[in-house]
């Protein structure tokens, strides 16, 4: 997962952009001044007044419209970074609730195993192995211990019959 | 009640280890950290304690910023005497009153706009190590498209406002002030309407990033969470299939695991939403009480003061208004994204 501060990529890479827009701002505010600094020392009367007017207006247009035609739009790269982040993060989630949910699935089903196998006067100690599934379902089971042999085929029946785990895949040790 | 909520935490904490220990909402900033309730488990009465707190420190601010009030009131009352007298030049005593009144008002205003910047980038920062545990919360209880799609949202959201709002907005507040005390000082038209198109741009700015971010959180909430929804539903088809007693096994741990990362977001999410209103609220309220001293001070000057002194200060308070606008949109969007995230996969 990035770092909070790799993730401030948009505005890092794309700053100039900022700063010309910044600068673009910049420059119609000191145009304003200076117009009307101009504007108010020729007076709004007479030829001078007005051709002051005219120039002054030339001049603020001019500022306005000239960097609009060097404008070039680069929307590139604007949102791998995130997604892929996103993704991390939500697979992440996606992991821990497989893991936890494994865990609950391997524990409750050696204690199904076990409760079986003390009703059946047996002393095993149990491991089940889990699929690799996007739902963790028992695939295996190792048993070892003491166990008579009616209540070995017993629970051999119970464990594929209840657990769906093949006798292939029951090992006894 | 309490007893029970303790239980149902301690058998979830029991039943999911992993999502216990890692999921956990990032501290909130030192400052933030003064005004964060000791217990952070009802939203309601946590919000309730971070208000009071900032409230409770807000009392110096108060009375410096009635302090600067008083001082331009008075400026304005000496500026007003001083161009009564007869033979007194009406331009000359306007423009010392609109040098004095902006020179007394600047200070305020720009330790408050560096104030409302550094809220702006604090919340950005806590928002982005936020994102990722709300992300992987949500994930966690199956809404894994859905929590891709509101972090990405979030993140470009708020990287492209908190990136404009620095960088552009707030040198455009310096700009939109000048030109109200050039408006005022020289008394062009020209100056006084652009200097209205600035306030309009940056508020407008801010009203679209808004308006687009609640759009896009609205569209990808219907598209994703349908698309949740339905992979929920065919784990669930998955595990009923599934032979009796493993179905049932796979069905309880299921149900134990969704409703515990359920309550383990809800815990971050309510501690990122106290974290987020503990780093908003001190600047806002600072903010704001200046908005509503000069909106006051505007109204008192305008009843003896010159129209563009008045001006002047109602500009300042303009200013104040558009540093609400940006801290305040930062943090809405914030807030609509946990909530986003709080709400998880319906249905």
């Amino acid at each position: 997962m990035p770092d909070a501060a790799d993730q401030h990529g948009l505005f890092y890479e794309g700053g100039e952009r900022i700063d010309g827009i910044k600068g673009y701002l910049l420059s119609i505010f000191a145009a304003a001044i200076i117009c009307a600094i101009v504007t108010r020392l020729m007076g709004d009367k007479g030829t001078h007044g007005t051709m002051a007017k005219l120039i002054a207006g030339l001049f603020l247009t001019f500022t306005v419209i000239r960097p609009v035609a060097d404008v070039k739009i680069d929307l590139s790269g604007l949102t791998p970074d995130f997604s892929i982040a996103a993704d991390q993060a939500a697979a992440a989630g996606e992991s821990m609730t497989r893991e936890a949910m494994a865990k609950v699935i391997k524990s409750k089903t050696e204690a199904y195993i076990l409760d079986k196998a003390v009703a059946l006067n047996a002393e095993l100690k149990v491991e089940v192995t889990l699929s690799k599934d996007d739902i963790p379902i028992p695939s295996a089971v190792r048993l070892s211990g003491k166990i008579s042999p009616y209540a070995k085929a017993q629970l051999q029946a119970i464990i594929t019959q209840d657990l769906g785990i093949e006798k292939e895949r029951q090992l006894w040790t | 009640m309490k007893k029970l909520i303790l239980i149902i935490l301690l058998f979830c904490y029991m039943a999911m280890p992993v999502q216990a220990a890692d999921l956990t909402a990032p501290t909130a900033p030192d400052q933030a950290q003064d005004l964060m309730p000791p217990d952070t488990e009802s939203f309601g009465e946590g919000l309730l304690y971070v208000f009071k707190s900032a409230v409770e420190k807000l009392e110096p601010e108060i009375a410096a910023g009635c302090g600067v009030c008083l001082a331009v009131i008075a400026v304005v009352i000496l500026t007003s005497l001083v161009g009564s007298f007869p033979g007194t030049t009406k331009n000359v005593t306007e423009l010392a009153g609109t040098i004095a009144v902006a020179c007394l008002l600047l200070g305020s205003a720009n330790t408050l706009v560096k104030d409302a910047a550094a809220t702006v980038t604090e919340l950005s920062e806590y928002g982005k190590m936020l994102l990722p545990v709300m992300t992987t919360a949500m994930a966690a209880q199956g809404g894994i498209s859905g929590s891709a799609a509101i972090y990405t949202g979030t993140a470009v959201f708020d990287a492209v406002l908190c990136g404009v709002i620095s960088r552009l907005l707030v040198p455009m507040t310096y700009i939109f002030l000048a030109m109200g005390i050039a408006s005022a000082a020289i008394g062009e038209d020209i100056l006084k309407k652009l200097r209205d198109f600035m306030k309009w741009l940056i508020s407008w700015s801010l009203k679209i990033v808004l308006y687009v971010f609640t759009g896009y959180i609205t569209v990808t909430g219907v598209v994703s969470g349908t698309a949740d929804q339905a992979a929920l539903k065919a784990t669930k088809l998955t595990i009923s299939g599934a032979v009796p007693v493993v179905g049932s096994i796979l069905s309880d741990a299921s149900e134990a695991i969704l409703v515990g990362a359920g309550v383990v977001k809800s815990a971050v999410g309510v501690y990122g939403l106290l974290a987020i209103a503990a780093i908003a609220i001190g600047p806002f309220l600072r903010i704001g009480v200046q908005y509503l001293l000069l909106k006051l001070t505007a109204a008192i000057c305008g009843v003896f003061g010159s129209k563009k002194t008045t001006e002047l200060i109602s500009d300042f308070s303009g200013a104040m208004g558009l540093l609400l606008a940006m801290t305040g949109t930062v943090c809405l969007m914030l807030l609509i994204s946990m909530v986003c995230f709080m709400k998880g996969v319906s249905g």
